[in-house]
């Protein structure tokens, strides 16, 4: 009895919970950072900086609008990190499966990780600022752009492996490397919409500096936007490890810490990767990001799964 | 762009870090002035053509006294040093200075002098570098 | 869908220099834009009449950092027409290098400050990282890395030694090479051209209509260029051409900025290897004769045109600065209208605002009272003066 309460206290407070997803997203960003700057011939961060950024934040004083919603503008930030928290237990870090596993976690990881955009949306909604509307409206446009090749381009795998769960569909493709190698272009789409959630460059639309100040965030300060802050990088984080998971076979059935060093390669490569498209490209406008999401990403995924049912007919 | 964004990755970054490592100023920079009392006769050209008014030529007897602070330490001390006829001296508000010269183009007896120091930022009038005053 | 106004500055990311811009969106789309300038009026020009000729040379410096050497050569020509000065060959040939240096790192800022408004980055540190290497010139042949100082009444004050000159030729060798990089990456790379294109249209006939100037009209297909249309200093005898494009687009403005890096490479390169012997200036009175003049120059945004008037004493009577970019405000509201939010930062930086050049000017009634006017009612106000003067439209072509 005591065992099991305080296995879950470990597991939702420490690994792979609160205190890990923020020493790794804090690590991630940073590895973000540098290789971002370096590819920009700079210098970059040293590697403390993204927790100085967050206790430097924390540390600042809370400004909340007067005509702002002020119980929803400060409950806000902590549902985002709550809900990117819980979307971890399902994916698998340590060992083939994640803390909790059932038929089915893999559509709930994905809900749970529409949810911090739903938040951002309601925080730019209910901070009745004129910046922080249009980036509100953004978000949740760029919503209807990305979500849907990332969910087609997850049911591929899921179709090869046969099931709905996460701990499932890696250990298929464990099984069977050539799983991996078929569905490439799914995680090519995966990982262009992966940025998009993540509203990265190309896709920083919602937040786009230059032209709504701060989006969404315009009008939060102090330790509201460090949780705000805090709660994306830990979406890259459990972004990344579910795709890792579900495309490139997660920790590869490799005993105990091995596993957790190929969980920890795989995640930092697709890191690599999203801060590679991060400095290549420029920001593109809203419609005609919605416009390359519906006529070339979903469609590349729809037939990626016409693809993987074939080869499932096949085998 | 993807070549050289790789490539970038594995070449020395283009910053110079400052201010442990400096770049070479050019020796005819235009940095603070330098003035030299021994040749002024205060005929009072310079402050005639300074944009900003920050030059001024004061003329005194008796002896010389004006704060010296070495660089590196953070007192300032007074020196006194007697003269025997009357001199000029040229006081330099670096506060309005705009270092543009033209001071220096207009001396008959060549007593202002640019140097490339332009290190001048200090966090208080009392600290400003030596041979200055406000 | 309802209308929302958005106030776009005086303080935003996206503007380098207060302004402000009240846009009515219309979920993304722009349905009116209102432009209020002044911010920066400083009374440069009534400080420029307590001081004299050589002192206001080192404030109109300062109007503009970046074009700091266009406000002071364009002022000089006006005050040296009066006063009857000729300036020697080789003055006027570090005046055209120094001129040339100016907009060549001009253009450079302006792709890297272009470049961070659509997001890309990595163009805007690219950028300024070869554009230290024409800092680094400027600094070796003046002494400062802006505010260049070089002009004095009569000339310029620092020679060019033979040193100096063969550090810039190889430094515009490297230069060029880079200048080819961001050609190649404007005409080719797909999300600059996925916002560049067609964004910010201003037609040939529009362009004409609101006077624009500089890169905005040579982009729109009007091939004005001061230093064709009325050569000063050593343009005329110099071989360069005149870049237009006919995309009307924030494309073509960049186009044409870039194409136009390597005509000033060309012209740094004649003015070099050609130096004329001889002295850098002329002795110039302190007193300059009574006169008035009006001196135009190519600064890397457009025509800018200097007035002075002198009443034979040592100070000037009346100094008066046309910016380039207050000419080119005009075309602003017409481009942006019709446009996306999105598009609004780019539009702006395509015509290279320069907030600081820009002044307004206050009305001063007699009786004491004082107002202000704007754009529109600054041009009625004048169209009756002269009307009233008796001056005939009638042969102005377009303009009115």
């Amino acid at each position: 009895m005591d065992c099991t309460v305080f296995s879950s206290a470990f597991s939702l407070l420490v690994f792979p919970g609160l205190l890990f997803l923020g020493a790794y997203g804090t690590f991630a960003e940073w590895v973000d950072r540098i290789l971002y700057a370096r590819m920009q011939n700079r210098v970059g961060p040293p590697i403390y900086q993204p927790v100085a950024d967050f206790i430097k934040l924390m540390a600042k004083e809370v400004i909340i609008p007067e005509a702002a919603d002020k119980g929803l503008f400060r409950v806000l930030p902590v549902v985002a990190v709550a809900s990117v928290c819980t979307a971890m237990l399902m994916v698998p870090a340590w060992g083939p499966a994640g803390v909790v596993s059932f038929q089915g976690d893999l559509v709930a990881v994905l809900y749970l990780l529409t949810i911090p955009t739903a938040t951002f949306f309601l925080a730019g909604w209910c901070s009745s600022s004129p910046y922080a509307t249009v980036g509100s409206v953004r978000a949740l446009t760029q919503l209807f752009a990305y979500e849907v090749p990332l969910f087609l381009s997850v049911v591929g795998p899921a179709i090869l492996a046969g099931s709905l769960s996460v701990a499932d569909i890696a250990a298929a493709f464990t099984a069977n490397p050539l799983f991996i190698a078929v569905n490439l272009p799914g995680l090519a789409i995966a990982l262009l919409a992966l940025q998009g959630k993540l509203e990265r460059v190309p896709f920083d639309i919602p937040h786009a500096e230059t032209e709504v100040v701060g989006g969404p965030f315009t009008e939060y300060s102090g330790g509201l936007l460090a949780l705000f802050l805090l709660a994306t990088d830990m979406e890259m984080v459990v972004g990344a490890a579910l795709l890792s998971a579900v495309f490139l076979g997660g920790s590869l059935a490799l005993p105990g810490a091995l596993g957790f060093v190929a969980f920890l390669a795989k995640t930092l490569g697709i890191v690599f990767v999203l801060s590679l498209t991060r400095a290549l490209m420029a920001r593109i406008r809203i419609e005609q990001m919605i416009g390359l999401c519906w006529k070339i990403l979903a469609p590349v995924a729809l037939l990626q799964i016409i693809a993987d049912i074939l080869i499932k007919k096949v085998i | 762009m993807l070549g050289d964004l790789l490539a970038a990755l594995f070449q020395k970054p283009a910053t110079v870090l400052y201010p442990f490592e400096r770049l070479p100023t050019i020796e005819n920079a235009r940095g603070r002035i330098d003035f030299d009392p021994a040749a002024c006769v205060g005929c009072k050209l310079c402050m005639r053509d300074c944009p900003s008014n920050a030059i001024k030529i004061v003329k005194f007897e008796g002896s010389v006294r004006f704060s010296v602070r070495p660089r590196g330490s953070k007192e300032a001390k007074i020196v006194e040093i007697p003269v025997s006829k009357k001199k000029h001296k040229a006081l330099i508000r670096l506060k309005k200075c705009i270092y543009c010269a033209q001071c220096v183009e207009n001396c008959l007896k060549k007593c202002l002098k640019t140097t490339s120091e332009f290190e001048l930022a200090s966090l208080g009038s009392n600290t400003m570098p030596p041979g200055s005053e406000e | 869908m309802a209308k929302i106004t958005i106030p776009l500055g005086p303080q935003h990311p996206a503007l380098k220099e207060p302004g402000n811009f009240l846009l009515t969106l219309e979920g993304e789309s722009i349905v009116g834009a209102t432009i209020r300038l002044g911010y920066n009026h400083r009374g440069i020009e009534k400080a420029c009449e307590q001081r004299n000729f050589l002192q206001d040379i080192y404030l109109l410096e300062r109007v503009c950092g970046i074009c700091s050497h266009s406000h002071t050569t364009c002022y000089l020509g006006a005050v040296e027409e009066i006063a009857k000065l000729e300036v020697p060959k080789r003055g006027l040939a570090i005046r055209v290098l120094v001129a040339e240096l100016e907009r060549l790192h001009s253009h450079l800022l302006w792709l890297g400050v272009a470049g961070h408004e659509i997001g890309f980055d990595t163009l805007f540190m690219y950028a300024w990282r070869d554009r230290e290497h024409i800092m680094d010139c400027l600094e070796m042949v003046t002494g400062n890395r802006v505010n260049y100082a070089i002009n004095t009444v009569g000339g310029v004050r620092r020679d060019v030694t033979p040193e100096m000159k063969d550090k810039i030729l190889k430094t515009l060798t490297v230069v060029e090479e880079r200048a080819n990089y961001y050609v190649e990456l404007a005409t080719q790379e797909v999300t600059v051209l996925a916002r560049c294109k067609d964004v910010g249209r201003l037609p040939n006939d529009e362009a004409v209509r609101r006077c624009a100037v500089g890169p905005l009209a040579r982009a729109s297909g009007v091939a004005s260029d001061v230093r064709k249309d009325d050569p000063y200093l050593l343009y005329g005898e110099l071989d360069f051409k005149v870049i237009t494009s006919d995309r009307c687009d924030v494309l073509g403005r960049v186009e044409v900025r870039a194409l136009e890096l390597f005509e000033s490479i060309k012209i740094l390169r004649q003015v070099l290897n050609g130096l004329p012997e001889g002295p850098i200036a002329v002795k110039a009175p302190r007193k300059v004769p009574a006169g008035e003049a009006v001196s135009r120059y190519e600064a890397p945004r457009g025509e800018d045109i200097h007035y002075v008037r002198s009443s034979g004493g040592e100070k000037p009577d009346r100094v008066k600065v046309r910016a380039p970019t207050l000419a080119n405000w005009a075309s602003m509201a017409y481009m942006l209208e019709g446009g996306y939010l999105a598009d609004v930062p780019l539009v702006i930086a395509a015509i290279d605002p320069c907030f600081s050049c820009t002044d307004r000017a206050i009305a001063v009634r007699g009786d004491g009272q004082s107002g202000s006017l704007d754009w529109d009612s600054l041009r009625r106000y004048a169209r009756e003066f002269h009307r009233s003067r008796g001056v005939d439209f009638s042969n102005v072509p377009g303009r009115v």
